[in-house]
C-alpha cells in the first residue's frame, strides 16, 4: 500500500500541506527544527488516530483551534481515504475520524486499515531500555495483524488496575479478600490470551528476524528472541497457563497485599534478544544494538506482507544519517517493494539510491520551498 | 456569569448540573422556560417536586417506584421462580420492553469496582441473598453489564448462589440481532465465536 495524497491544515507548523508523493521513495531535507518530523508524524497519526509524541491537541497549530490532516492510502484491492480534525475549545479537546467520508465511532476501528513501519533513532530503546518497551513493540506490531490484541491490553490493563486498587482497600479492610477470586478470573481470562498471542507472535518474528539479521551483519550474528515469563517456563506450560497462574495468583497473594501491586502476569513479561547466544541488553555494543532494532523493525515489515498480504509503508526519520553507505544500500534493498518516507538533514545518502524512482522536497519553517522529481 | 440577572444564572448554573447538558444549552432551556407561560413552568417545577417526594426504591427489589412494593413486585400474574439481577432501575425498563421476560427482578444499583471504592457491601448483594433464602426462587439470572466491573459482580454473585443449588445463568454476549455479521467489530465477533453453541 502507499500514500498517495497528504493534505494537512493547520497541523503543528504546516498551515498549509498538500502533497502528491512518490509510489517509491520521498524525501524531506531540511535543517533541525523546520517540521520534517511533523510530516510522519501527520502520515502515524492518520494511521492509529493518535500521535507517536504528545497529546492529540498538541498538534493543533499555534494560535489555532482546530487542525486537520487527509490521506489518500492506495491499497491493493481498494482505497481508503482518511481524514482526521482536531479540535480544542479551552480544555476539551475533540478528535473525529472520517474513514471514506464516514465518521468512525472508536479509534481502533482504525487499527488495522493502514499499515506503517515506523524507524526512529528511539528504536534503539527496544534493545537497551525496560522491558516496558520491548512489550509495547509486541503488542503495538501486532496490531497492525491482530486488532483485537487491542482490546485485550485495555481489558487487562482495566482488570489489572481493580486488582491493585483492591489490594490496596484489603489492606485496609481484610474482610475484602473473598473477592479477590472476581478479578483473577478475569486476569487469567484475559492475561493467557496476550500471552498466547506474544509467543505465537514472537515465534514468527523469530524466524523472519534471524534471516534478515544474518543479511544484516554478512553471516557474522545469529539473532535469537525468547519470550521471558514469570508464568511459563516452557512448552508444557503454555497448555496450562491457566492454572500456572491461577496457583501463582494464589501463593503470591500475601506477598501483592503487602505490596499493594500484582506482581506476576503478562504486564511484567520481558523478550530477551540474543546475539550469538549473548544477551544484546547486556554484552550488546551500540552498534550492535543499533542493528539488532534495525533488524527487528524491518521483520515486521516482512510479517505484516506475510499476515495482510499488504505492504506497509515505512517511516524513516533521521536513520540514514546512522548507517555508512553500505548499510543504507542494503536498507534501502529492503524497502525494494515499499512506499519509504524519510527525513534527513543532508542528501549525502542519495548516490546510494541513484536509479530509484523518488521525489524530493525541501522543507523550510513548515513550507515545502522545493521539490524534485526522478 | 455576571450578564444575568442573580435568578436568571442560578437557574442555568442549575440545568448546567444536568447530565448531558453543557452551559450553552443550559442558557437555551432558561430562555425557554421564561418565555413559557407561568403554568407550564410551574407544571415542571412542581412534577420535579412530586417524583422526588413520591418515587422511592422498592423494598424488595431496590426498583424506582411510585409505591412500595413496586408493581412488578405485587403482580401476581409473574413467575416468582425466576429472578434477574440488573446493575441499573433503568436495566428493568431495558427487559421488559422485550415482553418475553415474566420473571421478577433484583437492582443491585451498581457494580463491584475497587476503583471507585464500591465493595460487595456497597450494592444489593446482601439484600439479594436474603431474598433468595426467604423465596422459592429456582433460577438466578444475572443481567449485570458486559463490562470488566460486571463481570465481576456477576462472577461474585454467582460464587455465593451456587452452592445453594438455586439455578445460576448469565445473559449471553454477542452479535445484535437483525444486524450484518461484517458490520459487527472484531470484538464482539470474537466473543460471539467463543461463545458459540450447537443447534
Amino acid at each position: 500500500m502507499y500514500l498517495k495524497k497528504l493534505k494537512l491544515m493547520n497541523f503543528r507548523n504546516y498551515d498549509t500541506l498538500d502533497i502528491e508523493l512518490d509510489q517509491h521513495i520521498n524525501i524531506f531535507v531540511g535543517d533541525n527544527a523546520q517540521g520534517k518530523t511533523n510530516i510522519l508524524e501527520s502520515i502515524y497519526f492518520l494511521s492509529r488516530g493518535k500521535s507517536f509524541r504528545n497529546n492529540n491537541s498538541d498538534l493543533i497549530g499555534w494560535s489555532h483551534e482546530n487542525s486537520f490532516a487527509e490521506g489518500v492510502f492506495i491499497k491493493k484491492n481498494y482505497d481508503e481515504n482518511i481524514k482526521i480534525s482536531i479540535s480544542k475549545d479551552d480544555t476539551i479537546e475533540n478528535t473525529a475520524v472520517f474513514i471514506n467520508a464516514k465518521k468512525i465511532k472508536a479509534r481502533s476501528d482504525l487499527y488495522g486499515k493502514i499499515m506503517m513501519v515506523n524507524f526512529t533513532p528511539e528504536d534503539l530503546s527496544i534493545i537497551k531500555d525496560g522491558p516496558e518497551n520491548r512489550r509495547k513493540f509486541i503488542d503495538n506490531e501486532l496490531l497492525n495483524i491482530k486488532p483485537v490484541h487491542g482490546r485485550l491490553l485495555k481489558d487487562y490493563a482495566r482488570t489489572l488496575k481493580q486488582r491493585n486498587e483492591l489490594l490496596k482497600n484489603i489492606w485496609k479492610d481484610p474482610s475484602l479478600k473473598s473477592t479477590i477470586e472476581i478479578w483473577n478470573e478475569q486476569l487469567i481470562s484475559y492475561g493467557k490470551k496476550i500471552i498466547v498471542n506474544r509467543i505465537i507472535f514472537l515465534q514468527k518474528l523469530n524466524k523472519i528476524s534471524r534471516k534478515i539479521h544474518k543479511i544484516l551483519t554478512d553471516d557474522q550474528e545469529e539473532l535469537k528472541l525468547y519470550y521471558i515469563s514469570n508464568l511459563i517456563k516452557n512448552h508444557e506450560d503454555m497448555d496450562n497457563i491457566e492454572k500456572i497462574f491461577k496457583e501463582s495468583l494464589e501463593s503470591s497473594f500475601d506477598n501483592d497485599i503487602k505490596k499493594g501491586y500484582t506482581s506476576i502476569g503478562p504486564h511484567l513479561d520481558d523478550i530477551k534478544i540474543n546475539i550469538n547466544d549473548f544477551d544484546s541488553k547486556v554484552f550488546g555494543s551500540q552498534g550492535q544494538q543499533r542493528t539488532c532494532a534495525l533488524s527487528l523493525k524491518l521483520s515486521q515489515l516482512e510479517l505484516i506482507s506475510e499476515e495482510t498480504g499488504e505492504v506497509a509503508i515505512v517511516l524513516l526519520d533521521d536513520v540514514m544519517s546512522e548507517l555508512d553507505s553500505s548499510r543504507q544500500k542494503r536498507l534501502i534493498e529492503f524497502f525494494r517493494n515499499s512506499q519509504v518516507i524519510i527525513t534527513c538533514t543532508d542528501t549525502n545518502f542519495l548516490n546510494s539510491i541513484q536509479t530509484e524512482s523518488k521525489k524530493i522536497y525541501t522543507i523550510y519553517q513548515g513550507k515545502i520551498i522545493n521539490n524534485e522529481n526522478n | 456569569m455576571d450578564y444575568y440577572s442573580a435568578s436568571l444564572s442560578r437557574l442555568i448554573n442549575e440545568l448546567a448540573k444536568l447530565p448531558g447538558i453543557g452551559n450553552k444549552t443550559a442558557q437555551r432551556l432558561a430562555m425557554h422556560l421564561l418565555k413559557v407561560s407561568k403554568e407550564e413552568s410551574s407544571a415542571l417545577a412542581h412534577a420535579i417536586i412530586e417524583a422526588k417526594d413520591k418515587i422511592r426504591y422498592c423494598s424488595i427489589c431496590f426498583n424506582i417506584a411510585d409505591e412500595d412494593p413496586c408493581h412488578i413486585c405485587t403482580d401476581q400474574k409473574r413467575d416468582r421462580s425466576i429472578l434477574c439481577a440488573v446493575q441499573e432501575a433503568k436495566d428493568i425498563i431495558a427487559i421488559e420492553k422485550t415482553r418475553d421476560y415474566k420473571g421478577l427482578y433484583h437492582v443491585l444499583q451498581g457494580a463491584i469496582s475497587p476503583m471507585d471504592g464500591i465493595g460487595p457491601n456497597d450494592v444489593r448483594i446482601k439484600e439479594l441473598i436474603i431474598r433468595l433464602q426467604k423465596e422459592d426462587v429456582k433460577e438466578l439470572i444475572l443481567a449485570t453489564n458486559p463490562t470488566i466491573e460486571g463481570e465481576a459482580t456477576a462472577m461474585y454473585i454467582s460464587k455465593l448462589v451456587k452452592p445453594s443449588g438455586i439455578r445460576v445463568t448469565r445473559i449471553a454476549h454477542g452479535l445484535p440481532v437483525g444486524g450484518d455479521l461484517e458490520y459487527a467489530d472484531e470484538v464482539t465477533l470474537a466473543k460471539s465465536i467463543e461463545g458459540r453453541h450447537e443447534i
